[in-house]
């Protein structure tokens, strides 16, 4: 490790920090205020047959189902049928069925795991027309339900509703997404990123081989793939590649936007609580789980490659070097944005363990656009419950108190994730047609296959990518597995919003438990490293683990 | 011809499982919103 890494992991930090209260007192008025457009909202509403009304929390959920189904099915289509349709100058056929369901699911799941090809794959339109567009409303509807939850726990006295999901829908994309993806791409475009509908270019290179320089609307995605937490390359390489991240600055704004929202998000929940201390109490917890992960992952990479005796270089680019690369996986594997600039499968076992474990804590550490948020708060309610049940108290948040209803919702969300994970790694890890696609054995190829379904679930979308994933199982289990972790995780925590909306507040007494300072801050993260550990400890230690002391014995995979 | 035709078949089931899973989750939503 060296003063200048941790000058950019420290400089990363403090810009982030700076951006958190600006960003986060902007959302508040977009989504807590008057409408910024209110002729452009309401000719939208009239045009999607809603006058933006409140919504009951199950109303809501189902207008959310009712868009995610449209969107997948949409860029389901359009993915089958692109050699017919335009921009497609490179004559690219039809997506095949089963990787075009994986992609349309990864898509509108805000996970954009790419089991495809992009530069060989997908033509421009499927990439501006069925991705970009995901990019920007599976974001918004991450956003969304994050307010929704905020919502049921902030509000008094104004029933049962949590907003409307089309209002949120729209103003998050239209007054958040748009216009900072708008300037964020022209900046991409200074930097030397392209931005262009031209077929690909044949080149001769100094030695005299032909090369294929592939072309493309790529800034304009780069900007709202890094933003809204997509994670999903325009090229394969992703921000690996010099035409999508070509200067040590670009990787800078990158690594920032990832954390941009969701940082920021805290801060605006913090204003609806009518208390800033709660949205910095859960700003503090992300940050310590962040800093915990960052400095484990920079720390393992920066030792030298036991069978090499040379540092671990692989998969990584030099231009970035082992400080940058180490802050990129982490940062993106905390906020479930899935971009990688460099291989996370090359990562040394334990370097490589810390982004599957920032996975597997439950994408929380700032986590996805709104994801982060929603996900962090349920979290909140298993500590504010298992500090009641210390102190022998009924446990209450923000002056609600949190019953039975509201904490078997909680499990249902909090189990459901190792669920699928865990039985389809199973699954996987013991058929022919599982382990066939693994490029590793042993400890490492186990990891490989926990990776792919940890990243699903989690709607990360990053990959230890020594798993060749175009196979039809394999796209289709991961298929379902984006969909469970994103949809059937939303429904009860939705439904835990419009729970606690309609209850009484109760003023805060001598035996309130404060949930705004450094003792519910340090419970907060105890739980979830607990909850993850327990649930996922067993696994990692066959996987990741078993491959680091086996490497120290000079065993390698 | 053969590959078309399953592609179409496979286009059907596609459709016809993400549907489904839709479906489902929209059950799931009246569940939650049943429980005590």
């Amino acid at each position: 490790m060296t003063a200048i890494g941790w000058a950019q992991i420290g400089l990363f930090f403090l810009v982030v920090l700076a951006v958190t209260r600006p960003l986060g007192a902007y959302m508040f008025r977009v989504f807590a205020g008057p409408p910024l457009l209110p002729r452009l909202e309401r000719a939208a509403f009239r045009l999607c047959g809603t006058a933006g009304e409140e919504q009951s929390w199950s109303a809501y959920t189902i207008s959310l189902l009712a868009f995610s189904l449209f969107g997948v099915l949409v860029t389901y289509a359009i993915e089958r049928l692109q050699l017919h349709l335009p921009f497609n100058p490179q004559h690219l056929s039809g997506v095949e069925p089963a990787l075009a369901f994986n992609t349309a699911a990864s898509f509108a799941t805000n996970t954009n795991w790419q089991a495809y090809t992009p530069e060989t794959t997908v033509s421009y339109l499927t990439q501006m027309a069925g991705l970009a567009w995901h990019n920007f409303t599976s974001a918004a509807a991450g956003i969304a339900v994050a307010l929704a939850l905020a919502r049921g726990f902030t509000r008094k006295g104004r029933g049962h509703t949590v907003g409307n999901f089309w209002a949120d829908l729209l103003r998050a994309t239209i007054y958040v997404l748009l216009p900072i993806s708008f300037f964020y791409a022209l900046f991409l475009v200074s930097q030397g990123v392209l931005q262009n509908l031209a077929p690909y270019k044949e080149l001769t290179t100094l030695e005299g081989v032909k090369q294929t320089l592939a072309m493309g609307p790529v800034a304009s995605q780069e900007a709202i793939k890094m933003l809204g937490t997509n994670g999903g390359g325009f090229f394969n390489a992703n921000s690996a590649h010099p035409f999508e991240n070509p200067t040590p600055l670009t990787n800078f704004v990158q690594l920032v936007s990832i954390f941009a929202i969701p940082s920021a998000l805290t801060w605006t929940y913090g204003r609806m609580a009518g208390d800033q201390r709660q949205g910095w109490a859960l700003f503090a917890a992300m940050a310590v789980l962040f800093f915990a992960g960052v400095t484990a992952t920079y720390a393992a990479e920066s030792r030298d490659n036991p069978a090499l005796h040379a540092p671990n270089l692989e998969g990584k680019e030099t231009r970035f070097g082992i400080a940058a690369s180490a802050l990129f996986a982490t940062v993106t594997t905390d906020a479930s944005c899935g971009a990688v600039n460099s291989m996370h499968d090359s990562f040394t076992p334990l370097g490589g363990l810390v982004p599957l474990a920032n996975i597997q804590l439950g994408e929380v550490i700032f986590g996805g656009v709104g994801a982060g948020l929603y996900g962090m708060l349920v979290f909140v309610l298993l500590t504010v419950f298992i500090a009641g049940l210390m102190v022998g108290r009924t446990p209450e948040y923000l002056g609600k108190k949190i019953e039975a209803r509201e904490m078997k919702l909680a499990m249902l969300y909090v189990l459901v994730f190792p669920l699928i994970i865990l039985s389809l790694a199973g699954w996987a890890a013991v058929v022919p047609y599982g382990t066939s696609s693994l490029a590793n054995a042993g400890p490492h190829g186990l990891s490989e296959i926990l990776y792919a379904f940890s990243s699903g679930a989690g709607n990360n979308g990053s990959t230890f990518a020594g798993l060749n994933a175009n196979t039809p199982f394999w796209n289709v289990a991961l298929g379902f597995d984006m969909l469970i972790g994103r949809f059937l995780m939303i429904v009860p925590a939705l439904a835990i919003a419009g729970s606690m909306a309609g209850k009484k507040v109760i003023p805060a007494g001598t035996g309130t438990f404060p949930t705004n300072g450094a003792l519910f801050v340090t419970l907060l993260i105890s739980v979830v490293v607990i909850v993850g550990a327990l649930t996922f400890f067993p696994a990692l230690s066959l996987g990741p683990l078993a491959e680091h002391f086996a490497g120290a014995a000079g065993k390698v995979f | 011809m053969a590959h078309a035709q399953r592609g179409a078949m496979l286009d059907f089931w596609f459709v016809l499982g993400t549907v489904a899973f839709f479906a489902l989750s929209w059950a799931y939503v009246r569940y939650c919103e049943g429980m005590p």
